[in-house]
């Protein structure tokens, strides 16, 4: 007997951003939601799956950023087995990680996201993409692929194919760097870190030309979460503990063991999206509203550790925080250019370890505990893996906590903002085009790893809708 | 197999086999890639990829010769379509998605500076559902993409 399978609610559409835009009796808006349109089902279809074949299925979440999920995947993995992984073989992971930043972020900063600031955002979609950042900046077009090409370069050369490589493992990595591959990463470091020089002197000097955008995309207080060494709470990507910071640079949590990290982080399912909405227990939902990513990472470490990046960090701190905590998410631009700076000096350090070439790379172990927590720094935020596992390694139950995730109620709240500056009144029930362009710009300042949908560039699949108190849609635009 | 990473200054041909491996006959790009691995002159690259991404064109941008290799999906057809490419900016070279052949050489000529003669050799495909298998007419049509690749790579 057949079944019929309903999904609700079924207005959801494939492939595009889709947001709503409430407003009130008075015809304000008093509500946005940002609707995530994708399920994928991870968390359900892993059960049953072998521990050992998780960082290769959860990799396929993402093309952009596997590695994240490699490394969570093989963390967890170790966490089960209960193995200390090869000091070679983190010192590895963390490479690859680094790679990843860069590949990443140079993704978000030199293709995605340059050709709003340097067309504008009001200028004609038709020209807004990539094709005319490259007739506006050819040197920084190229030097934006060639910087991607390094860290695609870094993964692929550790772990054999740039996307989707099943290289780290529960108890470390497959295979040990070669002589090579060593060789090449670092003949090519000094290009990548001219290339973020120049990415960064870009930024700042145009800077005084975006207050606008930098006021009201995603400028509001919350907390911050993320990963700082366990020592001195630097800036960290791989390992470490978490941390809570407020906008006033309040330490509310710290030095806490990831694996606990249920104690700190609730999570809600909103009807409206696939997209659960993580917040900080203690607070509740939404107040409990946290942002990740690199603005969380770079308000909640102490400094980074590397020389240039630090000087960075100084100069970014005093320029947009006042010397303080940044809680604008446009500067989440900015802390990417930094943090490419800072993955670019760790890849460095890290290449230059007396063990760095050591073959001894993978631990041997076995089921050892039934349940595993892995945390990691993605580009785009902390990621957390939970498993629960049965006697042979056969996983039973999978939390993922998504990068992007994490900042879903953040999201939400920056294209509310946005919607309230920029539509004064949809009277004429005509949604202008800049209004499209801001709300893009400003859910492309979190990089949201959504689906492949949001990742397209100059402009991206939308619909947005305006709806009055009374329910009806006023306005209605669908840009493909 | 090479990776990409070569000295750039080769002028060797260059054979870029994509498809996702996951999706049934749309892995005949790489599958023909990986055949060719033993067989092209001394000097080819051979990259084998998930999808067309910019930093390729670096790496077009030095070839004497580009081909490409890519199911395509028409169940009724049995041998692959060879055609000549033009540098073209078409869809954008910089989106994984959204890139193709044409796309790549306009980015490979306009930003580093040279886009060889191209071609596309499309490989027709009846299955693109999950499984990381081809279906017999893919197969055979992969195996006749190969010999023409080789005389592609073969011309002086």
């Amino acid at each position: 007997m057949s079944q019929r399978i309903v999904i609700d609610p079924v207005t959801r559409i494939e492939g595009h951003a889709k947001i709503s835009i409430f407003l009130d009796e008075a015809g304000e808006v008093s509500d946005a939601r940002f609707h995530v349109v994708e399920f994928r089902g991870f968390e359900k279809f892993c059960e049953g799956r072998p521990i050992s074949e998780m960082a290769g299925i959860t990799a396929r979440i993402c093309g952009i950023c596997p590695i994240s999920h490699i490394l969570a995947s093989a963390k967890t993995g170790d966490d089960v087995l209960t193995v200390e992984i090869p000091p070679t073989a983190v010192k590895l992971r963390r490479i690859m990680n680094l790679g990843q930043f860069t590949q990443s972020h140079a993704l978000s900063f030199f293709h995605l996201s340059s050709p709003d600031f340097l067309l504008g955002w009001d200028s004609d979609p038709a020209a807004r993409n990539v094709f005319g950042l490259i007739a506006k900046n050819p040197e920084l077009a190229r030097a934006g692929i060639r910087l991607r090409q390094f860290g695609q370069e870094v993964i692929e050369l550790l772990g054999g194919k740039k996307i989707h490589p099943a290289w780290a493992v529960p108890g470390g990595v497959r295979e040990p760097l070669t002589k090579e591959a060593h060789t090449h990463i670092l003949d090519r470091l000094p290009e990548a870190r001219a290339t973020a020089v120049l990415a960064l002197n870009m930024f700042k000097k145009m800077l005084d030309g975006t207050r606008e955008e930098s006021e009201n995309f995603g400028k509001f207080r919350s907390l911050f979460i993320g990963l700082v060494s366990r020592e001195g709470a630097l800036w960290e990507h791989y390992d470490g503990v978490l941390r809570v910071v407020d906008s006033d640079g309040n330490i509310l949590v710290d030095d806490l063991d990831p694996r606990r990290y249920s104690e700190i982080i609730g999570e809600v399912v909103e009807p409206f999206s696939y997209l659960k909405s993580p917040y900080y227990k203690p607070m509740g939902y939404p107040q409990g509203m946290y942002r990740v990513g690199p603005l969380a990472r770079l308000n909640v470490c102490t400094r980074i550790g590397t020389p240039l990046a630090d000087a960075e960090l100084a100069e970014y701190r005093q320029r947009v925080g006042s010397g303080g905590i940044v809680t604008s998410s446009f500067m989440y631009h900015y802390a990417r250019l930094v943090e490419i700076m800072a993955a670019l000096e760790r890849i460095g350090m890290l290449l230059h370890e007396p063990d760095i070439l050591s073959t001894r790379v993978r631990s041997g172990g076995s089921i050892n505990k039934l349940e595993g927590v892995g945390v990691s720094e993605a580009p785009r935020g902390t990621l957390f893996h939970h498993y629960h596992v049965d006697e042979n390694g056969l996983i039973k139950k999978v939390n993922l906590i998504v990068a992007t995730g994490n900042n879903n109620i953040a999201m939400n709240r920056t294209v509310k903002q946005i919607a309230q500056h920029y539509i004064k009144s949809v009277k004429d029930g005509q949604i202008p085009e800049g209004l499209l362009n801001r709300v893009e710009g400003g859910i492309r300042c979190y990089d949201p790893c959504l689906s492949c949908s949001t990742h397209a560039y100059g402009q991206m699949p939308m619909q947005v809708s305006v709806i009055d108190a009374a329910g009806n849609v006023l306005a209605q635009r669908t840009r493909d | 197999m090479t990776t990409g990473h070569e000295p750039e200054a080769q002028r060797g041909a260059l054979v870029i086999g994509y498809g996702n491996t996951l999706r049934g006959d749309d892995g005949t790009g790489p599958f023909v890639a990986r055949a060719l691995e033993t067989r092209v002159p001394a000097g080819t690259r051979v990259l084998d990829a998930h999808q067309l991404t910019p930093e390729m064109a670096i790496a077009i941008s030095t070839a004497k010769r580009v081909v490409f290799v890519d199911a395509v999906d028409a169940p009724d057809e049995s041998a692959p379509r060879v055609s000549r490419l033009e540098p073209k900016p078409g869809a954008d070279p910089l989106n994984p998605h959204a890139s193709d052949p044409g796309s790549l050489l306009w980015l490979a000529r306009t930003l580093f500076g040279g886009a060889p003669e191209a071609w596309l050799v499309a490989i027709p495909g009846a299955d693109f559902g999950f499984g990381e298998t081809l279906s017999p007419g893919a197969a055979r049509a992969s195996a006749d993409a190969i010999a023409q690749i080789e005389d592609l790579l073969a011309r002086t």
